[in-house]
């Protein structure tokens, strides 16, 4: 049985973010902190049973009669670490002491190729470099017209109006 | 098309971004016949130019998706799914905060447009462009300026300000009000909103894909009682501008006019006709301007200012280029200028377009230096 410390079942957190479900993953961005994160199917689902009630034990369980699949409790805790770590449970979900789990590499290892149920992965969702290309310019930055500037004003020292 | 074959073998890159964007705003669309080396090279254009996602829409299903290039762009996607929900988080605000204040504000181009396509974060907006009456205008202003960071995020236009030449009365009469989720979202009626994104498109200088997409989506979307002499308007020079835009979305990037109805009076029916007509001859130029732009998808905006380049003189060259792509600008000169879209040479309009902004950016320079 794993370690869960002092039973305080993980928690999803929901204030402060923008939540998008598509087919076959979820985008989340963090409101507080400006960071955007994919979670692929297994994350999310996992996210998604973090009611503060059941237990990690108890995720699994609800997940394997959901999925009429096998699904390990390895599996929850790998998730829940990535939750935890981009700030998307709440802060009362108290760690055990003792690290519980496998890697994700240890878990795809063991899983192998024969495996129903997707590792739970979670990515940071970074612009292609193009993109900052199109951001405007901020105040104090060498423009020429007025749609550079975030502030829309171009002043005749050719900078931008903070 | 025969008459632009020639231009099209000049440029590979616009040549793949046509074939990748043809109706990339609907609902239903193929995966584009293009190689993955093709996709390789116009991945970084049309993200540059905001048209990244309608290009992950279309290859989603296909093998191109797995590549390096289909990465970037759903990643591209993903972001702009995001924020497209942040966008309407804050339209909702400004809406509610600014009725509080009394005022009502039309919503034009930038979401009201991203509705058109299939789903949201394929056409990426930056901001919203409020438009609002001149006797509210100051106190939007101070509204807007009150919303803090997200006060960067808002447009707001003094009426119709560069936007359209159209009376406030009337424009804001044919508007209608959109429901989104819990908030009634005021927005301009197809006919002067597809006239307006035209317009938008040409003054910008037609560099942006997106842009036509958004034309091809506003025209393929019309309602059926779409009344065409409403959207050409009174001034008949903006109409053949508008005309020559329809035009383009048909001839570049196979948008269908179809009958959706708008034909069932006579007068709409003489203008969709003539409508017709006219985008059968388009200028020579006009083709090959757009197809140029796209080629390098670079801003007409963005520009390092000359006067930085001036006192450099390693910098020559780059001088040279900056101003040739600042005088390379046909299509935005002749709508700066109120040309017609015709045969004749463009270098008129191009010349004194460059002598405008010039003479414009010397009164704020002195501007400047009096006010400091």
């Amino acid at each position: 049985m794993k370690p869960l410390a002092r039973e305080r079942p993980p928690r999803m957190r929901t204030q402060r973010l923008i939540i998008d479900k598509l087919p076959d993953e979820v985008l989340v961005y963090d409101l507080d902190r400006h960071k955007a994160h994919c979670l692929n199917q297994t994350a999310a689902l996992v996210w998604n049973l973090c009611d503060g009630r059941a237990t990690p034990r108890d995720i699994a369980r609800r997940l394997q009669t959901e999925l009429d699949q096998p699904f390990n409790e390895d599996l929850v805790w790998l998730a829940l670490r990535q939750l935890n770590k981009i700030h998307l449970l709440e802060g009362s979900f108290v760690w055990p002491a003792q690290p519980v789990g496998v890697s994700r590499r240890e878990m795809v290892r063991r899983m192998g190729i024969a495996a129903a149920v997707s590792v739970p992965l979670i990515t940071s969702i970074v612009s292609p470099t193009a993109v900052q290309a199109l951001t405007c310019f901020p105040g104090g930055h060498a423009c020429s017209t007025d749609v550079q500037c975030c502030s829309h004003n171009c002043l005749g020292s050719f900078t931008c109006h903070s | 098309m025969k008459a632009h074959r020639k231009s099209l073998r000049q440029y590979e890159n616009a040549r793949s971004i046509i074939t990748a964007l043809s109706g990339s705003w609907r609902a239903h669309a193929a995966a584009p016949p293009i190689t993955p080396g093709e996709l390789a090279a116009i991945t970084p254009l049309l993200i540059q130019s905001g048209a990244g996602a309608l290009l992950w829409w279309r290859i989603r299903d296909d093998e191109l998706a797995k590549s390096d290039a289909g990465e970037q762009l759903r990643q591209l996607y993903r972001i702009h799914r995001l924020e497209a929900s942040l966008h309407v988080a804050r339209l909702k605000r400004v809406f509610q905060l600014f009725r509080e204040a009394g005022i009502e504000p039309v919503l034009v181009k930038g979401w009201n447009v991203a509705r058109l396509y299939p789903e949201p974060g394929l056409r990426h907006y930056f901001d919203l462009d409020l438009c609002v009456s001149h006797d509210c205008y100051a106190e939007a202003n101070c509204l807007v300026a009150s919303l803090g960071q997200d006060s960067l995020n808002v447009d707001l236009h003094d009426e119709l300000d560069h936007l359209d030449v159209m009376k406030w009365d009337e424009f804001f009469s044919r508007s209608r009000l959109i429901i989104v989720d819990d908030t009634e979202v005021r927005v301009p009626c197809a006919e002067d909103h597809l006239r307006i994104l035209c317009v938008h498109w040409l003054r910008h200088g037609a560099w942006r894909p997106a842009g036509l997409c958004d034309i091809a989506a506003a025209l393929e979307s019309r309602p059926v009682d779409f009344d065409w002499e409403r959207c050409l308007g009174a001034d008949p020079l903006r109409a053949d501008w508008v005309t020559c835009a329809i035009g383009l979305a048909l001839e570049l990037l196979r948008a269908e006019i179809g009958d959706q109805g708008s034909d069932l009076n006579t007068r709409s029916a003489d203008n969709s006709v003539r409508l017709s007509a006219r985008c059968e001859r388009l200028p020579r130029w006009l083709v090959s301007a757009v197809l140029r732009k796209w080629e390098r998808s670079v801003s007409p905006n963005y520009h390092v200012p000359l006067s930085a380049l001036l006192g450099d003189h390693g910098a020559r060259r780059e001088f040279s280029e900056n101003f040739l792509g600042r005088l390379d600008q046909p299509v935005r000169a002749t709508v700066a200028l109120r040309g017609r879209f015709n045969n004749w040479p463009r270098l008129p309009y191009q010349l004194g377009e460059l002598f405008l902004h010039g003479a414009d950016k010397c009164q704020k320079s002195w501007a400047g230096w009096f006010a400091g």
